[in-house]
């Protein structure tokens, strides 16, 4: 028997299925969306990557907003790790936001998720010539680490001092003071006695200290009393002697007129009186000055040759001409 | 015998006073009488010319002369009449008056107070004689013009004057000097006017 193939529906069907793979597969390839649609972002994380691939997701506060468009070293900077973000354009990635590495429960997958950012905060401006950059946060497996790091830095310094407050030394002075405050304590005890008696008569003399004031106080008003006294007394007793004292310095005052009137006079101006004597007193100073001079002369020849006062018998050198 | 020995010794006495000396010829410096011109507008102040101070040699009326640079000696039979500064003095007040540089002149006597005073130091007054048997009268005296309220120094001058001597004898040394102090005494003034004029006294 032979079948009737109908070889146009046949084909028909084969160009329909390639057209429908073709299809699928640009489908699948992403070939279909709109690149005008995303903007670029680079983010720059200076901690380990690992479990982020390409293609990973990008999340702004838990919705997916784009993808991981490429991941490399940082060619100008080999400490840190160079992604570049696809994420969609009407997503608000403001100057503030900042990047961070997140991990899907405990698959060990990451993903980049964007926070922060207050609504008052410019958006970032991008562009592909000039791709703006995210700042990065730390993750929370970062965080971790350097919160605990530090925890176990501290606790080692604690550790470290406890020892040295503890060491065999102090030990041994911590005995020996809790030894010496038993014996105080015991000491204290046994004067026991001796302290209330102390306290009596700390209060007795407290009573006495009250008594005591109390007659200072009198006594106080009494010398007040004595000094008015005394203030009279040496009212009464001192007026004569005041009165007398008044009438010296008024004789007094009047002589001292007196001089001054005889010194203005010019009675006593030693300057006018010597002033003569000065005159002639220079004048015979120069005299006398010549006439010493004179005898000085007369001495050195008679020094020279004491026979002349009586002989004459030396005969001086005559001058030029003489 | 005592008698005797007191006759003896008054005739010794006697004798040393009758010993015969040459006469001593006494000469003195007169200012000079040559007549100076009076500047027209003088000093409006009082000067005093006190005393010249000299060295203790110099005091006396010896006339003393200088040999070889340092020998000083004074002549037997001529003496001055006055000391050296006094001389000096009375010839630079002659000139001050003739000149009527100062408004009033006050001599060292005065007991009037001045506005000025003029001191002065004399240092060397001789007649001296050089190597090659030549003289010349030699004066050196420094002058110093003194404010007497501030008693602070105006001005101050050395003058050396060297006279040549005509003869190398007392006279001519005598002649000398006495040139020599009347050019002193014209230098003196001309230095005190030039002062005036440096401190606007005179216009």
């Amino acid at each position: 028997m032979e079948s009737k193939v109908n070889y146009t529906l046949v084909g028909l069907f084969v160009l329909l299925l390639s057209g429908l793979l073709i299809v699928f597969a640009f489908w699948l390839g992403k070939y279909n969306d709109d690149e005008s649609q995303y903007r670029l972002f680079k983010v720059y994380i200076t901690e380990s990557i690992s479990g982020l691939a390409p293609e990973a997701a990008v999340k702004f506060h838990g919705v997916d907003v784009g993808l991981v468009e490429k991941i490399q070293i940082n060619p100008r900077n080999s400490e840190e790790v160079e992604l570049t973000l696809k994420i969609k354009k009407e997503t608000p990635i403001r100057t503030d936001s900042t990047a961070t590495l997140k991990f899907f429960g405990i698959t060990g997958l990451a993903f980049i998720e964007i926070g922060g950012g207050s609504k008052n905060s410019p958006l970032l401006i991008t562009s592909d010539d000039n791709i703006a950059i995210i700042p990065t946060a730390p993750s929370l497996i970062k965080r971790l680490d350097e919160t605990l790091s530090s925890v176990v830095t501290k606790l080692s310094d604690t550790l470290d001092h406890t020892n040295a407050i503890m060491s065999d030394k102090n030990t041994k002075n911590f005995s020996a003071t809790l030894q010496n405050l038993k014996i105080l304590s015991q000491q204290i005890n046994s004067y026991q006695d001796e302290i209330d008696v102390l306290l009596k008569n700390s209060i007795q003399t407290g009573k006495k200290l009250d008594e005591t004031m109390l007659k200072v106080g009198t006594s106080a008003d009494k010398v007040g009393s004595s000094l008015d006294t005394f203030k009279v007394t040496m009212r009464d007793s001192l007026s004569p002697t005041m009165k007398a004292w008044a009438e010296t310095s008024k004789k007094s005052n009047a002589l001292i007129e007196k001089i001054e009137t005889s010194m203005n006079r010019g009675d006593y101006d030693l300057q006018a009186i010597a002033s003569d004597s000065t005159v002639e007193l220079n004048a015979l100073l120069v005299q006398s000055r010549t006439l010493l001079s004179e005898m000085e002369l007369t001495l050195k020849s008679l020094r020279e040759s004491p026979s002349d006062i009586l002989f004459k018998e030396s005969t001086p050198n005559p001058g030029p001409g003489e | 015998m005592k008698t005797i020995f007191l006759y003896a010794i008054i005739a010794f006495i006697a004798a040393g006073c009758s010993a015969l000396r040459p006469s001593v010829h006494e000469y003195t410096i007169l200012p000079s009488t040559t007549p100076h011109v009076a500047i027209t507008q003088p000093i409006n102040a009082t000067l005093k010319v006190s005393s010249t101070r000299s060295i203790p040699s110099l005091a006396s009326t010896q006339l003393y002369y200088l040999k070889n640079t340092s020998r000083i000696d004074a002549y037997l039979y001529s003496k001055w009449s006055d000391s050296p500064s006094s001389m000096i003095d009375r010839s630079l007040t002659s000139s001050l008056q003739n000149r009527q540089l100062f408004a009033t002149l006050l001599p060292a006597t005065s007991s009037a107070s001045a506005d000025l005073i003029l001191e002065s130091e004399l240092s060397a007054f001789y007649h001296r004689f050089s190597d090659d048997s030549k003289s010349e009268g030699f004066i050196d005296v420094t002058y110093r013009l003194i404010d007497s309220k501030t008693k602070k120094m105006i001005a101050s001058k050395r003058f050396v004057i060297l006279e040549p001597a005509l003869s190398a004898d007392a006279k001519g040394g005598v002649d000398a000097l006495t040139k020599a102090v009347q050019h002193l005494s014209e230098n003196i003034t001309d230095w005190l006017e030039a002062v005036g004029k440096e401190n606007l006294w005179i216009k």
